[in-house]
């Protein structure tokens, strides 16, 4: 890539509580969002000049922090082709560093899975997604309710009806 | 996100649309747009889309959506709404935006349309692009699900402007578009200069507008296919046809001008390469082979006749240059070629009889000549074919077909005698091999041992004949009867053999091998068996010497013997002969010797093959004569007295009364002897009185005596070879006959006929009705039988 022989540019992106971080421009690549709006407004032009950060208006310094930090460690990974998307879906296949950096609690996790959509990051997205699949699978839904702190807020009747329509996958 | 943010929104869908239009404003202005500003945007989409769909619950949603979605009675869910809802603004955004460009440039057309349609297409462009962006969400959530769930008419944001733009500015100016643009390409065709950025432009919008609105169901699937279906539909068929008609014009102007073939084909050329050039600057690189092909249909396809008309004239000025144009250009159409292959063939037919007409007289006795003239008419259109048509296989097959009916019937055939006209060309060729094979007569006798400059000498003329023997062989290959060839050949390979003339054993053996590359084994194995036999006899005839001299006496002549085994080798006259003691006695050892060897086999001395040299010293100097048996007995004679009648000699000699007069004849001619009467033609009287010359002198001290009576020698050759030749066929075809009938065991008539051609081809064309009489005689000698009440059928006898 062209870009690679040039010196590493640099990004400045601010969280929405106002701190700013700067971030190699290859490494922002892997949020779509950014990336569109950086060749969208030309600041991907030599002569662009910018010195304003890029507002991340829904994303939390920590969070941002955690998000630059796996973006940082996988920018280097092969682009996913297409036919990646149409493999079978798992989620035992979560690399060893990815299931070590979501360790966290989950309201970080959740905080993260929002922030992957909000800037379009798939790799982080599907990471942290299949950690939370993972955190369901095998569960009662009474189980995963106190997993998730969710008030049951079906009637007696309700659930029955519900158990009825899904008998086909209790087995 | 809490629950309060959420309905915040909500309650304020118009004040989120505001501040987004004023945002589309931003970007359809090209204005500069800040970070800060896109991300607010994109921003407010986000959330737009999300609380929304995180604050419906079910319940509710039913309620609030059924009715307030019209269009789509089906759709329920809230967040289905609102990203209708918001996908609707865009689009009438879009709409309203595309409506003004249009009216803007409802007035233009021409250059100034292009320039008007291209810039504002560009900015539309860039700005739809930004649009995208700040529309993401919507694009990977709602329409996303949309088009996963296969509803129509629902785009991505940057699809829709795209379609928005089909619809309401493409569709409504593209007549004037694409005039505008046809025209400006043929003012550049008529040699104008053109900005041909404009052309370009609406080329990448028509492929960028692939994008079908309107069956999206199965457009989707085979996307690829049509992508470049606006492009197709809306320019290149027009530009196609606008192509056709301008060059239909232009290639009629020119040639109803007059304009010449030359000055065409260089026109044609230049266009080709105008528009390969066109294409590749500005248009869609799809339109290259369609371009090329409607380009050539009407240059080069429509015009085939008038290319086909002045082929002939070319070849006749030998313009190498514009035939190699002309078959450039009528290459690249369909059967272009047909036509000139045709025209080749005849041409070179017609060159080859015309050289061969010019030099008729002379050729009929001069094989060189004659090969000559084949070789150059054949190496001129070698050439030809090489350089001008690339080799192509139809070509080759063209200058074959010439070669094979010029070499086989031609002037200097016709003019040999009804029977020998078939076989004339063959002849002609053995003649120039021999010629070429036997020691050069220009090589003075004296010097034959100034060995290193004669070694020079014959080094060169070897290569000479190398060379040589390869271009013969070009013309061997056209020879239809190589069977004819053959016999000539060995013929005269034999007296090169025994007359020891061959100037080279090694290129001897290089034609040999040539000849059985080229028609099998079978064919040189007797040529073989006789180079073997001569290599046979040389180890012979020392061992001969070296075990027997003591049996020859102190007065034992020098000799050679060859022992020819008598299949192999032509047929030899055989005359009887009187041999004086020297040659007897000698002959007689020998006999012994051999038949000690090999008992049993039987040994005939040749006499009208051996040559001899004698010693004289009955005139004014020493000189040593070249001469033949019969010429050595005669001359022989002259030691016991000076003169002799004619009937002495034959008494003499043994030889009958017309060969005694022909050798006398012989030598008389040669000086060496002189008679009372006059010569009668070649031979002398019988009541002549031969006496030695004593006046006889020469300025050579070695004198060839024998080569009188070889020429006449070659005159019966070739007449007993053509009688030999029909004989030999038959006995060919015999052989060959049943050999397919002993594996096919029941043949019919036509399968049999048609095989026996096939096997022989390689040698001569056997004739049907040759192949018939041979037939006939097989079922005579029972070699096989007609199938009784079948007709036409034959069986194998064992």
């Amino acid at each position: 890539m062209a870009a690679e022989a040039k010196p590493e540019r640099n990004i400045k992106i601010s969280s929405s509580d106002n701190e700013t971080f700067t971030v190699p421009r290859n490494v922002i690549r892997l949020s779509t969002t950014i990336n569109t709006l950086l060749q969208d407004l030309g600041l991907d032009e030599e002569d662009a000049v910018n010195t304003d950060p890029i507002p991340v208006q829904n994303v939390t310094a920590p969070i941002l922090k955690k998000v630059i930090a796996w973006c940082t460690y996988h920018y280097q990974d092969a682009t996913p082709t297409d036919d990646a998307d149409n493999r079978e879906k798992r989620t035992d296949d979560i690399a060893s560093w990815d299931v070590e950096f979501l360790k966290v609690d989950q309201g970080t996790l959740f905080e993260l899975i929002l922030a992957a959509n909000y800037l379009d990051i798939k790799g982080l997205l599907d990471v942290t997604c299949k950690t939370v699949a993972n955190m369901i699978k095998g569960k009662s839904p009474e189980e995963i309710r106190r997993t998730f702190n969710i008030k049951n807020d079906f009637t007696p009747e309700e659930e029955e009806q519900i158990r009825k329509e899904n008998a086909w996958c209790e087995d | 996100m809490s629950h309060s943010e959420a309905r915040r929104i909500q309650a304020g869908s118009e004040e989120v649309w505001t501040n987004l239009r004023e945002g589309l404003d931003v970007a359809y202005r090209r204005e500069f747009m800040s970070p800060k500003t896109y991300m607010t945007l994109y921003t407010s989409v986000y959330d737009y889309c999300t609380s929304i769909t995180l604050s419906t619950n079910r319940r509710d949603g039913d309620e609030r959506v059924s009715g307030a979605d019209m269009v789509n009675p089906q759709r329920i869910t809230g967040a289905d709404f609102v990203g209708h809802e918001m996908y609707q603004k865009v689009e009438e955004y879009v709409s309203a935006y595309v409506t003004a460009v249009r009216e803007k440039g409802a007035e233009l057309s021409g250059e100034d349309l292009l320039k008007f349609y291209t810039t504002e297409w560009e900015n539309f462009r860039i700005s739809s692009k930004v649009m995208d962006g700040i529309f993401a969400y919507l694009n990977r959530h709602w329409i996303k699900r949309e088009l996963d769930e296969g509803h129509e008419n629902i785009f991505m944001v940057y699809t829709l402007a795209l379609v928005v733009w089909k619809r309401n500015v493409f569709n409504e100016l593209r007549e004037k578009v694409i005039d505008a643009m046809l025209e400006l390409i043929r003012s550049e065709r008529t040699g104008s200069t053109i900005n041909n950025r404009y052309i370009s432009g609406v080329v990448e919008c028509l492929v960028e507008l692939g994008v079908d609105d309107t069956d999206s169901g199965e457009a989707k699937k085979d996307a690829e296919a049509k992508k470049l279906s606006v492009y197709k539909e809306c320019f290149e068929n027009k530009f196609l046809a606008a192509t056709r008609e301008f060059y239909a014009q232009e290639a009629s102007n020119f040639l109803g001008n007059g304009g010449n073939v030359t000055d065409y084909m260089i026109k044609v050329e230049t266009r080709l390469q105008q528009e390969d050039d066109r294409c590749l600057l500005y248009l869609n690189s799809s339109t290259k082979t369609p371009l090329a092909n409607c380009c050539e249909s009407v240059l080069i396809a429509n015009q085939l006749e008038f290319f086909q008309s002045h082929f002939g004239n070319l070849l006749v000025d030998k313009r190498d240059d514009d035939l190699s144009r002309m078959f450039k250009l009528c290459d690249r159409v369909q059967n272009g070629l047909d036509q000139l292959r045709l025209s080749l063939e005849r041409h070179i037919t017609k060159e080859g009889f015309e050289a061969l007409e010019r030099v008729a007289q002379e050729a009929s006795n001069d094989a060189k000549l004659y090969v000559k003239t084949l070789l150059e008419v054949h190496q001129r259109y070698q050439m030809l074919v090489n350089r001008s048509f690339k080799n192509e296989p139809g070509f080759m097959q063209s200058l074959d077909k010439a070669a094979t009916s010029f070499i086989n019937a031609n002037a200097v055939t016709k003019r040999a005698p009804p029977a020998a006209q078939l076989t004339k060309s063959a002849e002609l060729l053995a003649r120039y091999c021999d010629q070429l094979l036997r020691k050069s007569s220009k090589m003075p006798d004296e010097n034959e041992l100034e060995d290193l400059q004669t070694k020079i000498v014959e080094l060169f003329s070897l290569m000479f004949i190398i060379i040589y023997l390869s271009l013969q062989m070009i013309v061997f290959k056209y020879i239809d009867d190589k069977d004819v060839f053959s016999k000539f050949y060995t013929k005269m390979f034999s007296k090169r053999l025994i007359s020891d003339l061959s100037a080279s054993d090694e290129a001897e053996a290089n034609f040999i091998s040539k000849l059985k590359s080229m028609c099998g084994y079978e064919y040189t194995a007797r040529l073989s068996k006789m180079v073997n036999d001569t290599q046979v006899s040389k180890d012979l005839t020392s061992d001969f010497k070296e075990k027997k001299a003591h049996l020859l006496g102190e007065k034992a002549i020098e000799f050679n013997v060859l022992v020819l085994s008598s299949g192999s080798w032509p047929t030899f006259p055989n005359s009887t002969l009187t041999l004086p003691q020297q040659l007897s006695s000698t002959i007689e050892v020998f006999g012994q010797y051999y038949h000690e060897k090999f008992n049993g086999r039987r040994l005939t001395w040749v006499y009208s093959q051996c040559r001899g040299e004698i010693t004289s010293s009955a005139f004014s100097k020493k000189y040593v004569f070249t001469v033949t048996t019969a010429q050595m007995c005669t001359l022989l004679l002259f030691n016991e007295q000076r003169s002799y009648n004619m009937e002495q000699i034959s008494a003499a000699t043994g030889m009958d009364a017309k060969t005694s007069s022909m050798i006398v004849g012989s030598l008389i001619k040669n000086q060496v002897l002189k008679a009372d009467v006059p010569l009668q033609g070649d031979d002398i009287p019988m009541n002549a009185t031969v006496t030695l010359s004593d006046s006889y002198s020469n300025k050579k001290v070695r004198v060839d005596l024998s080569k009188l009576s070889m020429k006449q020698d070659a005159v019966r050759d070739t007449e007993s070879v053509q009688k030999n030749v029909d004989e030999d066929r038959k006995s060919v075809i015999s052989a060959c006959i049943v050999r397919i009938m002993k594996t096919r065991k029941r043949v019919p008539h036509q399968q049999l006929i048609s095989e026996v051609i096939v096997q022989l081809q390689g040698r001569f064309k056997p004739k049907v009705d040759m192949i018939k009489r041979c037939i006939g005689s097989l079922i005579e000698k029972e070699y096989m039988l007609r199938v009784e009440n079948q007709k036409d059928l034959y069986d194998y006898i064992a």
